[in-house]
């Protein structure tokens, strides 16, 4: 019998970054079907860690009733990343690498990757990437179009005070030529980035470095629709039915885009009584991932 | 880590309609003239910080192989409480109230809390407020870690060497203009950065964030409850105090200062040790865990 496992894990990324993840199995009979069983990794969204409320903090609990075992991790973006500067997009990646090698040297071989909101869009950037052998399937709940355009929408739509086009204009000011090595940064506020005061609920705070790696137009990587094409395998989209912050027909066009490009094992699945986090209704959510799960092998 | 010594649990400890986060590092130590596992340090994080990191982090596994069990925590401070407006250092007050109670549901006997850096602040306002034996959320001993003698004094001493902008003083006749203290019910902040609060250039390490409320009730002038000078004053129980030689952000006589303060008060159990070190104990981790279970010893190993 192999007996139930709740427990931290820490492991360098490959430039060192410590990734912190919380390990969840349930018992199994025998120590081969712990590592036949999928078991999902689970990757947060902004600002977000293994504890956010959410899909984070109630999906592995879930899969855990249901014989799954999961695997959340805190990436670079996790928590204070991108306000600091650390939080990086493009980086982000060595994390979900050194999370998926975690796995792999652990004898995990059905691996899926469950990335929420921003984290949907960091396991595409990984998955088109890095080609694990034992990483059978993308799961993306909420996924954006593009993160970029997403930010852009919205900060139009709430008359953001600095607009887009301005952070814009002085990101490329502060950080030069090559953005990638600049030494100079700057943390700064977005006002009304998220609502229609200026009150701190609203507000969105990066710095210029890490705002453009995610969602300023030169964001190439955060830009799924230019770089999905180039996924091979299962994807299974999950999307709030009510999702106030990415329309329905962002993943219905990030579908059309892989079918045209050969790949016909994509799913969608619409959670009625969802906003963008699935788990608000576990009853609708829960049953589509296990099933899904269960051809995974 | 070293996790012979004990067992390691992700708990969520039940708070009215929310919940505490934390790591219980349960002492499996039996060996020797070990502790006898009737204690409980929790631990409470800096600035910004969370369980995960630092002293919430390195500790607990030192003390377990010492005998001792540790109950890591995130207050409504952890992470971005500053930013965001939540993070006002008195409201954790009942939380620290309700991981005591689980604490000593788990069947401990003595509890004991530890803070680094700002959860020094925090403790100290809990040991001030709780210092009556014979209540329900009694404690045992203090362990502090870099503290501060006052927050507020610390970051402003801190903001006028580096020229911060804005400066101290204009924040304060901004948050008073925004939050129009004494009538907190207005409901009005706001979140604001402090460029070269920590350094001189305006990178994001060098930068500060609040809101005007949240700094109001931590680093303003009329932050009575951040002032770990009039506080220790009324702990009654043991105290250990622990600085850094070369502490950048809290300098080394503040701890002897606060000693000299819960002494004069008539405290007769209080210790003050200094470690040859920074602010954040690096490269001394060994060193600092074997002065409290040494502490610890001497005071709760039957």
């Amino acid at each position: 019998m192999v007996s139930r496992q709740r427990k931290i894990l820490s492991f360098p990324a490959k430039d060192g970054f410590t990734v912190n993840g919380m390990l969840v199995t349930g018992e199994f009979k025998e120590e081969k079907d712990l590592y036949e069983t999928p078991i999902v990794l689970l990757v947060h969204g902004v600002m977000g860690n293994f504890l956010a409320r959410g899909t984070p903090r109630l999906l592995p609990n879930a899969l855990e009733e249901n014989g799954i075992s999961s695997f959340s991790i805190n990436t670079r973006m996790a928590f204070m990343g991108q306000i600091f500067g650390g939080g990086i997009f493009d980086d982000s990646i060595m994390d979900i690498e050194a999370a998926v090698d975690r796995l792999a040297e652990e004898g995990f071989r059905n691996i899926v990757i469950l990335g929420w909101s921003l984290g949907a869009n960091q396991s595409v950037y990984y998955a088109v990437n890095i080609q694990h052998p034992n990483l059978k399937g993308l799961i993306l709940e909420g996924c954006s179009y593009s993160l970029p355009l997403s930010n852009k929408k919205r900060l139009e739509k709430w008359d953001s005070i600095p607009s887009y086009d301005h952070i814009y204009e002085i990101a490329k000011k502060v950080l030069g030529n090559d953005p990638r090595t600049s030494k100079n940064d700057r943390v700064f506020i977005v006002y009304r980035a998220w609502g229609p005061t200026f009150n701190p609920s609203d507000v969105e705070l990066h710095t210029y470095k890490t705002w453009w790696f995610m969602r300023s137009p030169e964001a190439t990587n955060a830009k799924t629709y230019e770089i999905i094409s180039d996924l091979s395998i299962p994807v299974l989209f999950i999307h709030g039915e009510n999702d106030y912050a990415v329309d329905p027909d962002e993943p219905r066009e990030l579908k059309r885009i892989l079918n045209e490009s050969g790949n016909n094992d994509v799913e969608i699945k619409f959670i009625p009584d969802a906003r963008h986090d699935c788990m608000e209704n576990p009853g609708a959510t829960v049953p589509v991932l296990i099933e899904w799960l269960s051809n995974i092998s | 880590m070293n996790m012979d010594y004990m067992d390691q649990e992700l708990v969520s400890i039940p708070f009215g309609k929310s919940k505490i986060d934390g790591i219980y590092y349960h002492s499996t130590f039996k060996e020797g003239n070990r502790a006898d596992g009737n204690t409980i340090v929790i631990h409470v994080h800096g600035f910004l910080g969370n369980f995960l990191d630092g002293s919430q982090r390195f500790l607990p596994p030192i003390l377990a192989e010492g005998g001792y069990s540790s109950l890591a925590i995130n207050t409504r401070m952890a992470n971005f409480g500053l930013f965001f407006g939540y993070g006002i250092l008195n409201d954790t007050i009942p939380q620290i109230d309700r991981v005591v109670e689980y604490a000593q549901e788990l069947g401990y006997k003595n509890v004991i809390l530890s803070g680094y850096s700002l959860g020094t602040s925090i403790i100290l306002r809990y040991a001030s407020l709780r210092n009556d034996p014979r209540k329900t959320h009694n404690i045992n001993g203090l362990i502090t870690l870099a503290a501060p003698y006052s927050m507020p004094d610390s970051i402003r001493r801190r903001w006028d060497y580096w020229g911060s902008e804005p400066s101290y003083q204009e924040v304060f006749e901004e948050a008073k203009d925004i939050i129009k203290p004494g009538l907190e019910g207005t409901g009005q902040d706001r979140t604001i950065l402090i460029y070269k609060a920590r350094g001189n250039s305006y990178c994001p390490e060098h930068t500060e964030i609040y809101t005007y409320r949240t700094w109001w009730h931590l680093a303003g002038p009329e932050a009575k409850y951040a002032m770990a000078h009039k506080k220790i004053q009324n702990v009654k129980v043991p105290i250990l105090l622990i600085q850094g030689w070369h502490d950048q952000v809290v300098r080394h006589e503040e701890a002897q200062q606060l000693a000299q303060l819960a002494l004069n008060a008539g405290n007769k159990d209080v210790s003050a040790f200094y470690v040859n070190a920074g602010h954040t104990f690096e490269d001394k981790e060994e060193e600092l865990g074997d002065i409290i279970v040494r502490w610890l010893d001497r005071r709760f190993k039957d």
